[in-house]
């Protein structure tokens, strides 16, 4: 076969895929997505800013702050998260919010351990002698399922600053009886880099808690970590958004831990427990509207209110903030539901806007709320009287479960009178 | 319309078919080769020092060889991904998706599944030297491969490019390719 008959063979699959007469991909497609990867990088971004003011000597970078949802037709418009309509002529909102550091990032933390990045086949003699100020206390405690994971562990703050940050890369790295690692994630695969803000910690001083460890993958064949005796090291690598590698890093750490593995075992649900007083939430778009009432503890706070009336074009995106009024591991998010009539009329978020906490009681973290005004169709809410409210949620992983996921109201805002033009 | 939009729109006018097609002939199938090419919008646009290069110092030729290299770095990175998904798949739910792709795949003709028998790797020297008419030199760079591996790759490619091609319509009618 020479190169005209491969260039034949290409001609010809695009011919297949009929995209010989085809215009291109869709530009309104690619808008919307791109448009909702910057809300949510400049949310993350402005999270890890307003995380990290607390994380004196630790790390510390500065994001854009957080502004209200402003009136339409605000002339000019810096340090944004949303893409609210406006009349400001080219200036691009999400391009004044820097995601760099800033300066002196303050010293490194003198308690951080050193970072370990352990690869496939290496002898791994152990962790640095320097502890972390985090620490990875516990392992499985019992018979694993195939893979290694899922289990419950502990993540403890020995130190006497409040630890928060995101973390870029959770590492398990399994080794043999002769020290080498036989299974763990690929550090130099881009996979596991640039994640942006899927886990976020935020630890106060002398406080546990858990931490879940995820499946890990056989070196060589990537299968499943097989029945086996062997011994497991926990990293939590915190760091800032958009890492581009280890340096970036800093590191909590944990192990070894015993890790049995039996392929006869089952994924089970983890013991996290939602925090007294939150209450189930499985209210779908269409079902009649019953406010639920958290007794949690939990305070949302707006930092602005939903501005009314409004078009139906113009999707509601602002900043909140949620204080924990228990300690809390588990997906944490907003969502925005309006109400019609006493129905609800809103679809609940697309999950790639939730990010995994671990969170101490009274820490208090950023959480944005958005909602693309849609009904349960997906076509635009047609013009009207409704009623918003803003509702935390907390979704607690469930392998038996129907959605995969328990999802609780661990605290709402007020309600208020939307009017959608 | 904010700069970056005004970006997008140009970029999508004047590169995003042949975009399309790279990604398509990278993944063999239509819809995947357009969540490719989004997702490459999305890497370049949807952060800052991303959206500032392309909105500010970049000729649209080197904005179109930013959006191919996200796309070739997607496509490869989810051949990794799907290599340890399925590894684990069998912990989680939700495999019917995964089928019935797979059996998308089974009903396509000659030329793509031809194209579906090249390792990723082979397959995106392929396409980046017959499609898109890049040197050996200039592919080994975007891959980040020795020259001499992607002549390797080319002359497997070739090779493998004609057997499958010629394989007999009753052997792909055996294993149900053929419908």
């Amino acid at each position: 076969m020479n190169a005209d008959d491969v260039r034949s063979v290409l001609r010809r699959s695009i011919d297949e895929g009929g995209l010989s007469d085809d215009g291109g991909p869709d530009e309104t497609a690619i808008a919307r997505r791109v448009r909702g990867a910057r809300r949510r990088r400049v949310a993350t971004v402005a999270a890890a800013s307003v995380a990290s003011v607390a994380l004196v000597g630790v790390v510390v970078w500065q994001a854009g702050r957080l502004v209200d949802d402003p009136p339409p037709a605000t002339p000019t418009v810096t340090h944004q998260p949303s893409e609210e309509p406006s009349t400001a002529p080219s200036t691009d909102p999400s391009d004044d919010v820097t995601d760099e550091p800033t300066g002196d990032p303050g010293g490194d933390p003198d308690d951080w351990s050193d970072a370990v990045f352990p690869a496939c086949g290496d002898a791994f003699a152990g962790l640095p002698e320097r502890t972390s100020q985090l620490v990875v206390t516990e392992g499985p405690g019992g018979p694993t399922p195939t893979g290694g994971g899922p289990w419950l562990t502990q993540v403890r703050n020995d130190g006497a600053t409040e630890i928060s940050g995101d973390v870029a890369y959770a590492q398990t790295v399994v080794v043999d009886g002769e020290g080498v690692v036989v299974a763990t994630n690929d550090p130099t695969s881009d996979w596991f880099w640039g994640a942006e803000g899927s886990l976020h910690l935020a630890i106060a001083p002398g406080d546990t808690l858990p931490f879940p460890v995820s499946p890990t993958w056989r070196c060589g064949d990537s299968q499943p970590l097989p029945s086996g005796e062997y011994e497991a090291y926990v990293l939590l690598s915190v760091g800032e958004i958009g890492v581009s590698g280890p340096d970036d890093l800093e590191q909590a750490q944990g192990g070894p831990f015993p890790l049995l593995v039996d392929d006869d075992r089952q994924p089970e649900r983890l013991p996290v427990e939602p925090p007294p007083g939150a209450v189930e939430w499985t209210t779908a778009c269409g079902d009649t509207w019953s406010a639920p009432e958290p007794t949690t503890g939990f305070a949302l706070d707006l930092e602005h209110e939903i501005r009314s009336p409004r078009a139906a074009s113009d999707d509601i995106d602002g900043a909140a903030q949620v204080t924990a009024g228990a300690p809390v591991t588990g997906v944490l998010y907003n969502d925005v539901v309006l109400v019609r009539d006493g129905q609800v009329v809103t679809p609940p978020p697309g999950s790639d806007a939730h990010v995994l906490h671990a969170l101490s009681e009274g820490s208090r973290v950023p959480l944005g709320f958005t909602s693309s005004l849609v009904g349960c169709d997906g076509s635009t809410l047609p013009a009207g009287q409704y009623q918003a409210v803003v509702l935390t949620l907390l979704a607690i992983h469930d392998p038996g479960s129907a959605q995969g996921a328990e999802t609780y109201v661990v605290a709402t805002s007020d309600v208020v009178d939307l009017v959608l033009t | 319309m904010t700069a970056w939009e005004e970006t997008l729109s140009v970029l999508v006018r004047e590169h995003g078919q042949r975009l399309h097609r790279t990604a398509y002939l990278l993944c063999g199938d239509r819809h995947t080769a357009e969540d490719l090419v989004q997702e490459a919008f999305v890497r370049v646009l949807g952060r800052r020092r991303g959206a500032a290069q392309v909105t500010r110092g970049m000729e649209p030729y080197e904005a179109e060889a930013y959006l191919r290299r996200s796309i070739l770095n997607l496509y490869l990175d989810s051949y990794r991904r799907r290599r340890r998904w399925a590894g684990i798949r069998h912990l989680a739910a939700g495999r019917d998706r995964v089928e019935s792709a797979a059996a998308r795949t089974e009903a396509r003709v000659d030329a793509t599944r031809a194209l579906a028998q090249l390792p990723p790797q082979v397959r995106a020297c392929m396409v980046l030297h017959y499609y898109e008419d890049m040197s050996v030199a200039q592919v080994a760079a975007e891959l980040e491969l020795a020259e001499g591996t992607v002549k390797r790759y080319l002359s497997d490619g070739r090779a493998i490019l004609a057997v499958s091609l010629a394989e007999p319509a009753d052997a792909d009618s055996s294993r149900g390719g053929a419908r």
